[in-house]
């Protein structure tokens, strides 16, 4: 089976751009241990487009976490900032690029538009 | 905040301490070592051979270093003490404090010097509602120094102590057995580091470390660059020279900024980023430093909402409302990661982009933040407004830990009707809507100036049209001649007389035939106390001159006031407004709270400080400098600076030399006669 990790950073670079990442400029390496091993996954940022290769690069700022918390990252049920303040996940390098990146991860599957609640209060 | 307390500062690193620069834990008010949200030191006390110290003076140096001058023994008429000394305390990302003892006789002294040294770890969230700490504190005594800790699953915070002249170290504190000789001196310099998953604390969070910056010098040219202020009026320049230097104090390098600075909101509890306060405040200051709104854009930029999350109340295109860095954040038991719950600081993020580039000229920033900003404006439509009739609304998502009201009127009961009901939810603040139809309309100017988009400025102004008709329509109260404060879920206007409608002429959403009417009750005696416009008016059930959204006066919110009275041409009445803040200010050492009480001037001939107010707090410390900008009638136009000064009865001259701006440097000047 396809891991959440996997399927993330594949959707990211099929898309190979994002707005935000506009003015951005600089390498990423997520290094995610797991089983006594270490997966590395390398995100290359230039200009609002994105290149990720599943390898060891030399990077900017260097992301270090479990995969399991990174499938949590990549599914929207563990929140990334959260897990940096309790040093869940250690930054080397540049911050600035982990912050912009963190903008990338989906909200909580079971998050609702405000409209739904507005409408599920109006009906009496 | 309270009188015994002195307080040293940088960023959020700050301490709060007594008179004897000596820290005792409190429940009630946040008394200690702060840094990034966290505790770091709640007892530091300091005894001489058993006896406490008495202050004969203290000398605040600088906003980042005290100087205290104390005595041993209990205060009395007469002191003729053996022993002086001299503390000095600096905080410049870590707490420094030099003790210095003279003894003042022509024999050795033998003496013992205590301190008692402690920490309880408080999150700032924890100080008013102590409880169980969930993780594990210690104390140990390593190579003369004293680490105290605390540690939560992966959480791990330390405080560690040292000292450069030798110390007996126990895990309560330090001694110095000392003989110090005839007229002779000792000295030792106690460093405390704050320390997160036992590194520096800063380096701990944001991976690498940046060098120490030289605080007095960079803070001597930020002020060198201020605009220099000659009047008459020895309250106006107090007040000047205070806001400007509490200003600096309040700057406030995040881990994403770059090194840049913008304001943090307000000592003690608020020394962090919020969204609403650091727009606001840095349209208070534009013209005078431009720096704070261009870190405030990037920054809120990089933050900007982009995904669904109801405990944080985030949606795509949000500006964020609280950023912290605790162990509540960490852990999920406050939503502040960031937290997103406010509805009106999307809207004033553009209106700040397009205030910025008429002072400024940079349309280099207006490019890079297009994207940010059309998200902004795009939210207005999308999710601000829930309930698919045009305004924006707010409606908690997240109900434990989330804000009722997302205006800034944010306690509970900051809107009411006039008989005291409290409105259903989603509501619709009336000064939102007037910030939206602001943001609609500079969004519009940005889009044709800077984006080559007409299409979507042609679309943004006819929206920011009909938005304003809307409005005119179903928030006047054509009987009481002025604008509900907020409309109910089902429609219903929400009737109490509140300063909000003042915002409503700043923004320009006001139909200039209405505007007289609204002035008559801003300056008329159930909103006006002769020192400012009241939060609630008196006749309202809720009114309370000391409740904190419901009577009192608070600066911030009377200069935009102001602003706003100019803009719809009362410039008379914006000049007494002003003077009120000024002669307020003055009798506050020109620092001007968070709020005061909405007494009648003429009952207290004083302005009374709210209880647990901040100070400094920023956008009150932004205020004079709104005012000024009011005053003096400035705008840029065509290029250049103009001016059109109007000034209050008892200021006979205002000059403000060397305004930055996109001319370069300029003057401006008013005087009467």
């Amino acid at each position: 089976m396809v891991s959440p990790t996997s399927r993330f950073f594949d959707t990211l670079n099929r898309r190979g751009h994002e707005d935000i990442l506009a003015g951005i400029e600089g390498t990423v390496r997520f290094d995610l241990a797991h089983d006594g091993d270490v997966e590395h996954w390398t995100v290359v940022i230039r200009h609002g487009g994105l290149r990720v290769t599943p390898e060891w690069r030399e990077a900017d700022c260097v992301v270090q976490t479990t995969q399991g918390l990174f499938d949590g990252f990549a599914c929207g049920t563990t929140n990334p900032w959260s897990a940096w303040l309790r040093y869940q996940i250690r930054i080397r390098g540049k911050f600035i690029l982990f912050s912009f990146f963190a903008r990338l991860f989906p909200g909580p599957p079971d998050a609702r538009h405000p409209r739904t609640l507005s409408a599920e209060g109006a009906a009496p | 905040m309270s009188e015994d307390t002195v307080r040293i500062l940088d960023g959020n690193v700050f301490v709060v301490s007594d008179r004897q620069g000596n820290l005792h834990p409190s429940s009630t008010f946040p008394v200690g070592y702060f840094a990034f949200d966290t505790r770091f030191l709640s007892t530091w006390n300091l005894t001489i051979n058993g006896e406490r110290l008495q202050t004969l003076s203290i000398d605040n140096v600088h906003y980042h270093e005290t100087r205290f001058f104390l005595v041993p023994g209990a205060p009395s008429h007469y002191v003729d003490a053996d022993l002086s000394i001299i503390r000095h305390q600096a905080v410049t990302r870590s707490f420094e404090d030099r003790v210095t003892v003279f003894n003042h006789r022509g024999r050795p002294a033998k003496i013992t010097i205590r301190i008692e040294a402690g920490n309880d770890f408080a999150d700032i969230f924890e100080i008013k509602d102590v409880r169980q700490k969930k993780g594990r504190r210690y104390q140990r005594v390593e190579d003369g120094r004293l680490r105290l800790g605390y540690l939560r699953d992966t959480f791990r915070r330390e405080t560690l102590i040292s000292s450069t002249a030798p110390a007996e170290v126990d895990e309560r504190g330090l001694t110095f057995n000392l003989l110090i000789e005839p007229h002779g001196t000792w000295q030792t310099v106690l460093h405390i580091e704050a320390l997160g998953d036992g590194v520096d604390l800063r380096a701990s969070l944001q991976g690498e470390q940046h060098p120490r910056p030289e605080v007095r010098r960079e803070i001597d040219e930020w002020l060198e660059r201020i605009p220099r202020l000659s009047s008459d009026s020895e309250a106006l320049t107090t007040t000047y020279r205070r806001s400007v230097t509490d200003l600096a104090a309040l700057r406030f390098v995040a881990l994403t900024a770059r090194g840049q600075s913008m304001p943090a909101a307000g000592l003690p509890w608020f020394m962090t980023i919020f969204g609403r306060d650091s727009i606001l405040t840095s349209l208070q200051t534009l013209p005078f430093t431009s720096d704070l709104a261009a870190t405030t854009l990037r920054l809120l930029g990089n933050f900007q909402g982009r995904r669904l999350d109801d405990f944080r109340e985030e949606e795509p295109g949000k500006i964020l409302h609280e950023l912290r860095y605790g162990e509540s954040a960490a852990f999920e038991e406050q939503p502040h990661s960031p937290y997103y719950g406010s509805a009106d600081a999307t809207p004033l993020y553009v209106v700040l982009l397009d205030e910025y580039e008429r002072w400024t000229g940079d349309g280099e920033l207006v490019q890079q933040l297009e994207y940010f900003t059309r998200c902004a404006l795009d939210w207005i439509d999308q999710y601000g407004d829930v309930m698919g009739n045009g305004y924006i609304w707010y409606q908690r998502r997240n109900e434990e830990t989330g804000l009722e009201n997302q205006c800034w009127k944010d306690s509970w009961d900051g809107i009411s009707y006039r008989d005291g009901r409290l409105p259903g939810f989603p509501r619709a603040t009336c000064e939102i809507q007037g910030y939206a139809y602001d943001a609609k309309m500079r969004g519009a100017r940005l889009a044709r100036q800077f984006w080559n988009d007409d299409a979507y400025a042609s679309r943004l102004e006819r929206e920011a049209a009909e938005l304003k008709r809307r409005f005119n329509r179903d928030f006047w109260l054509p009987d009481e001649g002025y604008y509900a404060v907020a409309l109910d879920r089902d429609g219903t206007a929400v009737d109490s007389l509140t300063s909000n409608i003042g915002h409503l002429l700043w923004s320009g959403i006001v139909e200039p035939d209405r505007a007289s009417k609204v002035v008559e009750h801003l300056l008329g005696p159930r909103l006006f106390t002769g020192w400012g416009i009241r939060t609630l008016a008196e006749g309202n059930d809720r009114f309370n001159p000391v409740g904190y959204h419901v009577g009192t006066v608070w600066p911030f919110d009377n200069s935009f006031i102001a602003w706003g009275l100019r803009r719809y041409g009362f410039a008379e009445e914006a000049a007494r407004l002003a003077e009120g803040m000024i002669e307020a200010a003055a009798y506050l050492d020109g620092r001007l709270p968070e709020a005061f009480a909405g007494y009648q001037r003429d009952l207290t001939h004083y302005p009374v400080q709210y209880p647990t107010a901040c100070s400094p707090q920023a956008w009150s410390t932004g205020t004079p400098l709104l005012l000024l900008r009011t005053l003096l009638g400035m705008e840029p136009s065509d290029g250049q600076l103009s001016t059109n000064p109007v000034l209050p009865a008892r200021i006979q001259r205002i000059e403000l030399v060397d305004v930055p701006g996109r001319w370069g440097v300029a003057s401006a000047a008013g005087r009467h006669g």
